[in-house]
């Protein structure tokens, strides 16, 4: 076949008029984003691929002669028969169906030396498409401890495209590889392969059809052909772009003959590319040292053991917890300190007026009660980056498959859910590997039932005004934060046993997942990382809790009582009294009062504004003779003069908190990963639904009991 | 400063962080990406570490 | 039958820890077939059991995969030898 016009063109004159635009693609877990960032560096962007919330991630890389070349860094993919959301960005680049991302000119394809063969199935359907492709064999130093030798001049023999050994870790042939990327002219494939004789007539019916009625090119034709053959489901391969009637008839003609016949069609295609690769392999692997069990194989008899694996699961994550309070504790005494001294600077400062009552307790009060918990909310990060960038992920996955297999869910569903501990958003995210779309709903709805980091402030606060005495023991906070985290994760999976058998009636999916070698946390990604989440966290309390900050301020502050009321009144007959006073009726059984109703409504916007609503609303501003937040709070009455704060309210409200849908960014994120807003709706209203009445529950029973 | 100027300014501040807050949710509308959440990844960062 | 025979196919879950299997035959839905093929569970494919029962892990190609019970399940193997 004749090379299209538009490949000779690209390799005569690849970097004359244009930048060059190289997608990176490989198997998840291959070192693909370390090689992204390895020869990006500084320079990337990320946004978002429209109508998906699936990354984009675009870099420019330098070549030798300093000539910038463009890096798109595709979503991991096992197949271009793609299954999940983010493997159909892959394809759909690929193929140039895409009309907000160029295809691609090159492709730089990287594979895991470690385990050649599988990570060679993506290689040869990425041959198919007839871009020039440069091979990347990385982890060069995991085959060579694992006793592989991989011979990379016959895997370039034998492919005929570049191949570069590469250990992306430690920057190990980068320098190659830019030559390579920088070279003018690229050699297509020497890319033979034999289509199944049974098959071979489909494809080529099929590329004529998809070349003369969908106005595929040639080669795209081929590959789009053989990727038809490969899916039962063609309505899924299509995508975006639906096969024309002809082909759409010619391909279900082709099926229907197979089937009378009993040809598995489908398996004969991916068979026949497994017996290639085979051939392939058998020449380039050799085996030179021992086959004993890998440092992996013997971390993994533990870790996935089913009763030492249970063991190692529940001692990382009370590990998790102990260091959140523990090493977060001098720096959040730190910030607390920094803000009283800056809140009592400012009372010097000024005179006595609505300014400085809306500095001191507004913006200082108001940003810094949330700020104090950005060393938490490092650690958090930090652990859970920690854990996936070992490996580690993936295990705690495993273990707890039997136990989401129960609730109708499988062990990839885990992730997604151990990931909403930091936030929601993320982990909302994460279920774009879920390959069953009703699986993927379930996961979404349950999802912020998991304790999030912005929850934190609130059980905090209100833990402190649970215990009494001036310094709460280490193992009674953890305690009660482990029982509030163990509650939002019950409700989670009940839920989703509920949802499982009720809304979106399934079997429970079949789990079928990579578990990669453990590895040597890359601590400055997963810093990065950390950093950069802490960044926004930071970027949002000052802009997003600033903003509310000054609005409670006025409301609070706002109408105006006559001269000579106390603090009180005039909270109770300003806005926020008002609105906190028309809550009240649905709040009273749950033993709430009006001005924990304005923490409520106010914290709508994001859970950690109640924090800073209770130290507006108790005046208790940061100063220099601390009575905190807490004390104010403790001193707290109902008319009758019963303490507001008791144990049963603080013990009640942590509960509300767990369960009630408190977060307006989850809403939006929800609405756009379910592209409606049905979904948003149902899931506000039965965890809010929920939190009342197990609230209720909860306050009623211990008024009973006596609390 | 006179108690009627901080009265004025602090109403100012508040007219301020209302204007924002209300264009900020509009702007959202208008720009359907992730936006500047916690989950959200800025549109550049340095390094941006994730699965990949 | 007592003796088990060479050829006897069992369904992954089955296999003893640290046996290995040569895959015979995928049961279940096309998609399902489909996927195990793609992640390296060909017919003719050699699969080591590492460990499990119900959710079960092996090795294929050198990578260690995990599978839970529905899907071990649906892949029949032949025993053929110790590692």
């Amino acid at each position: 076949m004749a090379l299209p016009s538009h490949i000779s063109s690209t390799l005569a004159h690849p970097s004359s008029t244009r930048t060059p635009v190289y997608a990176l693609v490989g198997n998840p877990n291959c070192g693909k984003t370390t090689l992204f960032n390895a020869l990006t560096g500084l320079k990337q962007k990320v946004g978002n691929y429209p109508g998906v919330t699936v990354e984009k991630k675009i870099g420019t890389a330098y070549s030798q002669h300093g000539q910038p070349i463009t890096v798109i860094d595709l979503p991991g993919a096992y197949s271009l028969a793609a299954r999940s959301p983010d493997e159909a960005v892959t394809r759909d680049v690929l193929l140039g169906r895409r009309a907000d991302t160029a295809q691609p000119d090159r492709i730089l394809c990287i594979i895991d030396a470690t385990n050649l063969e599988r990570n060679l199935y993506l290689v040869h359907q990425i041959l198919d498409l007839g871009r020039p492709v440069i091979l990347v064999v990385n982890m060069m130093d995991l085959a060579a401890a694992a006793g592989l030798t991989v011979r990379i001049s016959r895997l370039e023999q034998a492919l005929g495209i570049p191949v570069i050994a590469c250990e992306a870790v430690n920057g190990k042939g980068l320098i190659e590889l830019k030559v390579a990327m920088s070279r003018p002219d690229l050699p297509l494939a020497r890319h033979a392969w034999d289509v199944p004789a049974a098959i071979a007539p489909a494809v080529t019916e099929l590329q004529a059809s998809l070349v003369s009625h969908d106005c595929k090119a040639p080669f795209i034709a081929r590959a789009e052909a053989l990727l038809l053959l490969t899916d039962h489901d063609s309505v899924r391969v299509a995508g975006s772009t639906p096969l024309h009637a002809r082909t759409a008839e010619i391909l279900h003609t082709w099926q229907k003959r197979w089937e009378d016949e009993g040809t598995d069609w489908a398996g004969a295609l991916v068979n026949s590319r497994y017996d290639a690769i085979g051939r392939i392999a058998a020449e380039v692997i050799l085996q030179t040292g021992e086959t004993g069990p890998t440092p992996s194989d013997k971390i993994d008899a533990v870790v996935t053991h089913s009763v030492w694996g249970w063991a190692v699961l529940g001692a990382v994550m009370t590990l998790l917890f102990i260091s959140i309070f523990t090493l977060a504790e001098p720096p959040m005494n730190w910030i607390d300190d920094q803000t009283a001294i800056l809140a009592t600077w400012v009372k010097h400062a000024m005179p006595d007026g609505d300014l400085r009552d809306l500095v001191t307790t507004g913006v200082i009060g108001g940003v810094g009660g949330v700020i104090k918990f950005l060393p938490q909310i490092l650690i958090l990060f930090f652990s859970i980056g920690l854990l996936e960038s070992t490996g580690y992920m993936a295990r705690a996955a495993f273990i707890m498959d039997r136990l989401m297999n129960r609730v109708g869910l499988n062990g990839k569903s885990f992730i997604p859910l151990l990931s909403s501990h930091a936030c929601a958003i993320p982990g909302i995210m994460a279920t774009r590997t879920i390959e069953d779309p009703k699986d993927r709903l379930v996961t979404i709805l349950v999802a912020p039932l998991m304790s999030c980091s912005a929850r934190l402030p609130v059980y905090l606060l209100m833990i402190a005004a649970l215990v009494p005495g001036d310094r709460v023991p280490l193992l009674t906070k953890v305690s009660i934060m482990i029982f509030m985290y163990a509650l939002g994760t019950l409700g989670a999976f009940g839920f989703a046993w509920l949802f499982k058998r009720t809304l979106l009636k399934g079997a429970p999916p079949l789990m079928i997942m990579e578990l990669p070698p453990y590895r040597l946390p890359r601590v400055k990604d997963v810093a990065l990382n950390m950093l950069e989440r802490g960044a926004l966290f930071l970027r949002r309390a000052g802009t997003l809790i600033l903003g509310i900050s000054i609005i409670l301020w006025f409301l609070s502050a706002y109408p105006r009582a006559p001269d000579g009321t106390t603090d009180q009144q005039q909270l109770a007959q300003s806005f926020a009294g008002r609105a906190g006073h028309l809550l009240e009726p649905a709040i009273k059984p749950l033993g709430f009062d009006w001005q924990i109703g304005i923490g409520l409504i106010s914290s709508f916007a994001a859970r950690e504004v109640f924090v800073s609503t209770m130290g507006v609303v108790f005046n208790a501003e940061a100063t220099d003779d601390t009575a905190p937040l807490r004390q104010a709070m403790l001193a707290a009455k109902w008319p009758d003069g019963r303490p507001l704060f008791t144990p049963l309210v603080c013990f009640t409200l942590m509960i509300f908190y767990v369960f009630a849908m408190q977060c307006m960014s989850t809403i939006a994120i929800v609405k756009r990963e379910t592209n409606s807003w049905k979904w948003p709706l149902f899931q506000t209203a039965y965890m809010t639904g929920t939190a009342w009445i197990l609230s209720f529950v909860v306050y009623q029973a211990g008024t009973a009991l006596g609390f | 400063m006179t108690t009627e100027f901080q009265t004025l300014s602090a109403l100012a501040l508040v007219a301020l962080a209302a204007t924002w807050l209300v264009r900020r949710a509009f702007a959202k509308k208008q720009n359907p990406d992730c936006g500047s959440d916690c989950g959200c990844a800025p549109k550049k960062v340095s390094s941006a570490p994730r699965r990949p | 039958m007592s003796q088990p025979t060479p050829s006897l196919r069992l369904p992954l879950c089955q296999l003893p820890a640290g046996i290995v299997g040569r895959v015979c035959e995928l049961t279940g839905d096309a998609q399902f077939c489909q996927r195990v093929r793609e992640m390296g569970f060909g017919e003719s494919a050699c699969v080591t059991k590492i460990s499990g029962t119900v959710t079960i892990l092996c090795s294929v190609n050198g990578n260690r995969i995990a599978l839970s019970h529905g899907a071990a399940k649906n892949i029949l193997v032949e025993q053929v030898s110790r590692r």
